[in-house]
């Protein structure tokens, strides 16, 4: 009896551990994929890149020279941060997801989402009514009166439109980074930077939350 | 007989309560380890990477430089070098720079000393990508036909971009957790390695590679 109940025991691990590994491995790689499956329900979302700034004032309500941190600042006393608005994007596992993203403000940005493949490199630029008119490739920045004059893989320009497109695979919750504007730290930690290109305020993130 | 009878009955259906006993401490047996895989392959599936909280670099904290601060700069990098030799040491690789010896100065300060080198005499040069660092990032290899393994060690994709005498390949974007090959054909002279993505090169994405003949016997 103890021997049946043992092997009973022995075989029923066994299969759920192959159960278990199956369907560990089975999961899509990746969080997000580039491509959608046809059929996946499609969501749009319009995403605008804005700037919020603000200067801060002494109590002579002249420019102060602060910090975010209310240290003396050398010379910009502007304080500014790009952002994704929204920022918050909830979607559902399976579905298909376009963000359209218009660049408001900033002369270039970039989009890429932390953990997974899903990039604006190569990426649709397209016009008001929805018509690829291009592809995000390194190229001349398509605005000849800004910086920088050469744009790189991925990175889009003042007025532009992007479509970026991935499929939800997996629940979760992913950071979505602009580059361009924000400074990686070896932990993952982000940071924006200051009018001197340093690491400092905050940075230019969006989340994208898969729910199951 | 009749003894007999219920005698036997009896004991069919105390074993009968014994299988019934066993079959159920089977059952919840089954059921934790159906549960414990279901649950494995949650956590397997749980994306991203994770974000353990930590001391943060001195370039990340956002305060102004202080005076003195630059002095203490070859300090900590020193440390750094020590640490990065420790653990070359250990792993009995030779890895020329290891990410915090780079993240502890700026990428800009980075370019330093001659003959500091990792060699790759087979022809295969294994590169590890991060944010923004090739790991090594000094090359040097022999003529002929190089397979670059590159794995990406970083939270965002990357990718790779060889330029020099007569090459300039491009390979694909790939994502965090991946490793690519790419088999380039090279001759004597200096490549420049770079990740074409966005800043990265700015960053300080970028190595140099030097084929040499010289590898070549070894
Ligand atoms: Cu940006
Ligand atoms: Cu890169």
């Amino acid at each position: 009896m103890f021997k049946q109940t043992l092997l009973v025991a022995v075989i029923g691990a066994a299969l759920a551990a192959v159960y278990g590994t199956a369907s560990a491995q089975n999961a899509p790689k990746g969080g997000l994929s580039a491509k959608c499956a046809s059929g996946a329900p499609v969501r749009d979302y319009l995403v605008t890149v804005g700037e919020w700034d603000t200067v801060p004032k002494d109590r002579n309500k002249k420019p102060a020279a602060y910090t975010d941190r209310g240290m003396a600042r050398a010379a910009n006393s502007k304080l500014e941060r790009y952002a994704f608005d929204p920022s918050v994007i909830i979607v559902k596992r399976g579905d298909c997801v376009n963000l359209q993203i218009h660049d408001l403000k900033g002369d270039h940005h970039n989009v890429t989402i932390e953990g997974t493949e899903v990039g604006t490199e190569g990426a649709a630029i397209i016009d008001d009514a929805g018509k690829v008119v291009g592809k995000l490739v390194a190229r001349a920045n398509p605005n000849p009166y800004e910086d920088p004059a050469k744009l790189k893989a991925g990175e889009f320009a003042r007025g532009e439109q992007v479509l970026l497109k991935f499929q939800a695979n997996q629940p979760g919750t992913y950071r979505m980074i602009c580059e361009v504007h924000t400074f990686v730290g070896p932990k993952g930690e982000l940071r924006g930077y200051d009018d001197k290109g340093k690491p400092m305020q905050g940075p230019m993130v969006a989340y994208i939350t898969v729910l199951p | 007989m009749a003894d007999a009878f219920v005698t036997q009955g009896e004991r069919e259906t105390a074993q009968l309560k014994r299988a019934a006993v066993s079959a159920s401490a089977a059952a919840v047996l089954l059921l934790t380890l159906a549960l414990m895989g279901w649950m494995l392959a949650r956590v397997a599936e749980h994306p991203g990477v994770p974000r353990e909280a930590g001391e943060l670099p001195s370039w990340f904290t956002g305060a102004m430089p202080v005076p003195g601060a630059r002095q203490r700069f070859p300090a900590s990098a020193e440390a750094a070098g020590e640490a990065a030799a420790a653990h070359r040491h250990e792993a009995g690789t030779t890895i020329a720079s290891e990410p915090g010896a780079v993240v502890a100065q700026p990428p800009a300060k980075a370019t330093p000393a001659e003959g500091n080198y990792t060699d790759f005499a087979s022809g295969q040069v294994e590169i590890a990508l991060k944010e923004y660092v090739f790991v090594p990032n000094r090359i040097r290899t022999r003529p002929g036909t190089v397979t670059f393994v590159l794995r990406n060690e970083g939270r965002f994709a990357h990718d790779f971009h060889v330029e020099g005498p007569g090459v300039d390949i491009h390979a694909e974007k790939f994502s965090p957790g991946r490793t690519i090959r790419v088999q380039v054909t090279v001759q004597e002279g200096e490549y420049k390695v770079s990740c074409p993505l966005s800043n990265h090169d700015e960053r300080g994405m970028h190595a140099t590679l030097i084929v040499t003949s010289r590898l070549a016997g070894g």
